[in-house]
């Protein structure tokens, strides 16, 4: 229904936006974190438009939208604590690294594509910058056929084209890391 | 036929059947909000390349049906969105932006594979090497073994992703000593044979005689499609040692008689710095930052330049960024400190502006174990400008010019002498694209692995 565990009640006294993602549940989120989305800020900057509309996200998942909120509200929090100070301003950013190392860490391949997707749709540059990031490292080093498999990709070459390139690039196709 | 007025807050996204190509597809679009451009980075429905709505139609439930033309829709292609409407698996594909900002992650070596993955792929791989991420020169690294069999090895420094590459490859047939004095140069020389190579990868070498006198540390510079032997040191008589070019069309060796007094009877690689533009080649003493410059098609010398870029200056070494000539100078200053400098040289080669100061904390990398820097050696190309200490390569500092102003960052060399004192550094650099990549893998004997200091 509305709330569910992994996502909190907000402070009282704060603006909340209410977010709906693809399955018809509701994220309510602090007004500071939700406009981290530049989609849903973009939604509201048109005129008129009140903070007690839900913003349908009809592209994003539940899941996807849980952790995109997860991880906004940790970054505006390590932003807020980040100053002038250049010690602070090291560890905040050590932090974020940290926290941006986990969420990918945990994450199936199709979790890491569908939080791109998702990071892309709401338009989170900080977020897109780093799941990108994420997956280069991931297919690096691998073969051709894990990469395709990774992108669900088809084989759209001629089979002269692609026993050619097999000839040639042969290691390719193995691969150095296991797949 | 259905119109949506701009009050109606509607909600909309596109969904693709996964299904096989039939012959009529439904699409159904649902409008998120009638100003928003719903796709964002990723491109416009309307642009959508080959998808041509035939017709629209609204219904009550605000949502707009559309007849296509499925034959532009391959099933393979990227554009498939989630589709809410399928109970199948759903299938989230990769391609545009988001797929140009991951490939621009990957570094060159993987990027070549990358061309291979998927026809589609070929021009997102393209763009994202010219996008925030731009392509940028290899830094290669050669050792020699000093001991028979000579065995050498070469490690590139891929600038753009910051990761060392080692090139296996066949060891280069010996010569002798392993020597580069400018750019992409490598040669060996000897009293009977001359090998050289200048292709970014050395996956070509040229083997010819050598040249008519044996002169030892000679000046060796490759321009255009003449190699250049000047100088150096003989211990047979007083005569003055001929200049030698070496024609790559004719493949045959030819003789001119002047050089400046300056450069006779000099060790090329402990006291010249060489370069080379399109059309010359440039040498200066680094002690005094006294510069000739070569046109080898007419044989003729001019200079000398004076491009000693001041007093504190006491060595320079001279190169090409941005095919404008540079001056890196090292100081030393009252309190006996290292500094080093970059001067950009004007066409004329008549006056030199200062265009940065390498950061203390890299002078002292530069230094690595001793006291001082006494010299110090650059290898350009592009936009950089790799230096090194020769007695203490353990850190490689590079220079990027952009607009006239340098940026300064330090790469840890990977590739250090072992403790015997066997083998010898040369340093060479490169543009390499994808298109060298994929003739070298062509080539069938080389390949790459990434570097791994376990």
């Amino acid at each position: 229904m509305a709330n569910n565990g992994e996502n909190p009640s907000p402070d009282v006294g704060g603006k909340t936006v209410k977010l709906k993602a693809d399955d018809g549940e509701i994220f309510e989120v602090e007004e500071a974190v939700a406009m981290e989305l530049q989609t849903v800020k973009s939604f509201f900057d048109d005129d008129g438009v009140s903070y007690d509309t839900v913003v349908p996200l009809l592209n994003v998942s539940s899941t996807a939208l849980a952790k995109v909120i997860q991880y906004c509200r940790r970054a505006v929090e390590l932003r807020a604590k980040s100053g002038d100070d250049e010690g602070a301003n090291e560890k905040a950013r050590e932090e974020r690294e940290g926290l941006e190392a986990e969420l990918v860490r945990e994450e199936s391949d199709e979790g890491i594509k569908e939080l791109i997707l998702a990071a892309n749709y709401l338009n989170i540059k900080d977020m897109l910058s780093f799941l990108c990031r994420a997956v280069g490292d991931r297919i690096k080093n691998k073969s051709v056929e894990y990469v395709r498999r990774f992108f669900v990709l088809e084989n759209d070459f001629s089979p002269e084209e692609e026993e050619r390139t097999r000839n040639e690039v042969a290691w390719a196709f193995e691969g150095v890391d296991a797949d | 036929m259905g119109s949506i007025s701009p009050s109606n807050r509607v909600c909309f996204s596109v969904c693709v059947s996964n299904q096989q190509q039939t012959r009529k597809k439904r699409l159904k679009l649902k409008m998120l909000l009638p100003n928003y451009d719903g796709f964002g980075k990723t491109g416009t429905f309307a642009g959508r390349e080959g998808f041509f709505p035939s017709r629209f139609t609204a219904s009550k439930s605000n949502v707009l049906h559309i007849s296509r033309i499925p034959d532009f829709v391959h099933p393979s292609s990227s554009n498939c969105f989630h589709s809410k409407s399928s109970k199948k698996k759903k299938i989230q594909c990769i391609y545009g932006d988001i797929l140009e900002a991951i490939l621009s992650q990957v570094p060159l070596v993987d990027l070549a594979l990358a061309c291979h993955v998927s026809d589609t792929w070929k021009q997102p791989v393209l763009s994202s090497l010219e996008g925030f991420n731009k392509i940028k020169p290899w830094l290669i690294v050669h050792t020699q073994s000093s001991r028979h069999p000579y065995e050498t090895t070469a490690h590139a420094y891929d600038t753009r992703s910051h990761v060392w590459v080692e090139i296996q490859q066949p060891s280069i047939d010996h010569v002798s000593a392993l020597q580069s004095s400018h750019s992409t140069l490598l040669y060996m020389l000897s009293p009977f044979r001359f090998a050289f190579s200048v292709d970014p990868l050395h996956l070509t070498w040229h083997r010819a005689d050598a040249p008519i006198v044996w002169r030892s540390d000679p000046i060796v510079a490759v321009v255009g499609h003449l190699v250049v032997v000047a100088g150096g040191m003989c211990d047979f008589g007083n005569d003055p040692i001929p200049l030698e070019t070496y024609d790559l069309r004719t493949q045959r060796w030819d003789t001119c008689n002047s050089i400046p007094a300056i450069l006779e009877d000099t060790a090329a690689s402990t006291c010249l710095s060489i370069a080379v533009d399109k059309h010359r080649m440039y040498v200066m003493e680094k002690s005094s930052g006294v510069t000739y410059s070569f046109d080898p098609s007419s044989k003729t010398w001019r200079g000398p330049y004076d491009l000693r870029p001041g007093k504190k200056v006491f060595s320079s070494v001279i190169g090409f960024v941005n095919e404008r000539m540079v001056v890196a100078g090292l100081i030393i200053d009252a309190e006996n400190d290292n500094g080093v400098k970059m001067w950009e040289v004007n066409s004329e080669m008549s006056e030199l502006r200062e265009m940065g100061e390498m950061p203390t904390e890299l002078v002292g990398k530069l230094k690595g174990q001793s006291p001082r820097v006494l010299s110090i050696t650059m290898t350009s190309m592009g936009d950089l400008a790799y230096l090194h200490n020769p007695s203490d390569p353990g850190e490689l500092i590079v220079c990027e010019v952009s607009n006239g102003v340098c940026t300064w960052g330090s790469v840890r060399n990977v590739v250090v002498k072992d403790g015997s004192g066997l083998q010898s550094l040369v340093f060479t650099c490169s543009n390499v694209g994808l298109a060298d990549l994929h003739e070298a893998l062509r080539s069938g004997n080389l390949q790459f692995r990434y570097y791994n200091k376990e």
